[in-house]
């Protein structure tokens, strides 16, 4: 059989994308979401490091696959929408920053972002608690990487974060119970140290 | 500044459901289950924040399909 050099140059292509595809090289941009607005304040708890909380989000587009473990996300247009408010020794509220001071995780899919600042920030505006606020409306974009082969265009951009967005707002505000259950729910997590077990059925049982 | 939870009839409904995710991890009550996660460790069982993070995505997703379908029908 003989294999000519188009042939052969398509198919070292073909090999070559999936080979980059199944390592994980080349990939497509998964999903912008939607953030749940806060009702107030939602406190973070400080390490030595950081200051941190769970946030609950939606995915706005279904088509597009969900985040990996721990993909990076960027709070849309600047970060309008979201604000890191602080508690000084005087009891005074400040306004520390917006949402593009904030590192942003997703740790476990589509359904929760895990916010963060820097604990300094706290130190240089004089604070000892910290907390975040957010408005209806406010979008999260996937970091971009630079072999992203669906990356996200403005078109894609504009329309998730414009009607999809309101869209999702719309059904959360039907759903405040629920919502307001996953908040509870999440500050609790926020609260508790990483490592720490549930009960086993057994000890439980012996209490 | 912050730790409160709102007081209106949503968080008041939220805060039984969320006892209720407490309860399927196999704490006994809100007040007494961080003591008691802190100083039991069970053999083939999930951390309660793990455990508890399963009730809140059993909270949130659904609503994701509600969403998607209000996206397919267009309201």
């Amino acid at each position: 059989m003989r294999l000519t050099f188009g042939k052969l140059a398509t198919a070292t292509s073909v090999a070559v994308v999936s080979a980059l595809m199944w390592s994980g090289s080349a990939q497509a941009a998964p999903q912008i979401l939607g953030l749940v607005a806060s009702n107030g304040p939602i406190p973070l708890k400080c390490d030595t490091f950081y200051c941190a909380a769970d946030f609950s989000t939606f995915c706005l587009q279904q088509e597009r696959k969900g985040p990996s473990r721990n993909q990076k996300y960027h709070a849309y247009n600047g970060g309008e929408g979201i604000r890191v408010v602080g508690l000084n020794s005087s009891g005074d509220v400040v306004e520390i920053a917006d949402g593009s001071a904030l590192d942003i995780i997703a740790p476990r899919g589509q359904t929760v972002v895990k916010m963060s600042i820097p604990k300094r920030l706290l130190d240089k505006f004089g604070v000892t608690q910290v907390a975040i606020e957010i408005a209806p409306d406010v979008s999260l974009l996937p970091e971009e990487k630079p072999n992203d082969y669906n990356g996200q265009s403005e078109q894609d951009i504009a329309i998730a974060t414009g009607p999809l967005c309101q869209l999702g707002t719309k059904v959360v505000d039907q759903n405040k119970a629920k919502v307001a259950a996953a908040d509870v729910l999440n500050r609790v997590i926020t609260l508790l140290p990483p490592g720490n077990r549930a009960a086993s059925t057994r000890v439980r049982d012996s209490v | 500044m912050a730790a409160s939870l709102p007081q209106d009839d949503d968080y008041r409904a939220a805060i039984t459901t969320a006892k209720g995710a407490f309860d399927s991890c196999h704490m006994h009550s809100a007040g007494s289950a961080y003591v008691r996660s802190t100083s039991v460790t069970g053999r083939n069982s999930m951390s309660l924040r793990n455990c508890l993070t399963v009730g809140h995505d059993a909270l949130i997703s659904p609503l994701n399909k509600v969403y998607w379908e209000a996206v397919k029908f267009g309201s």
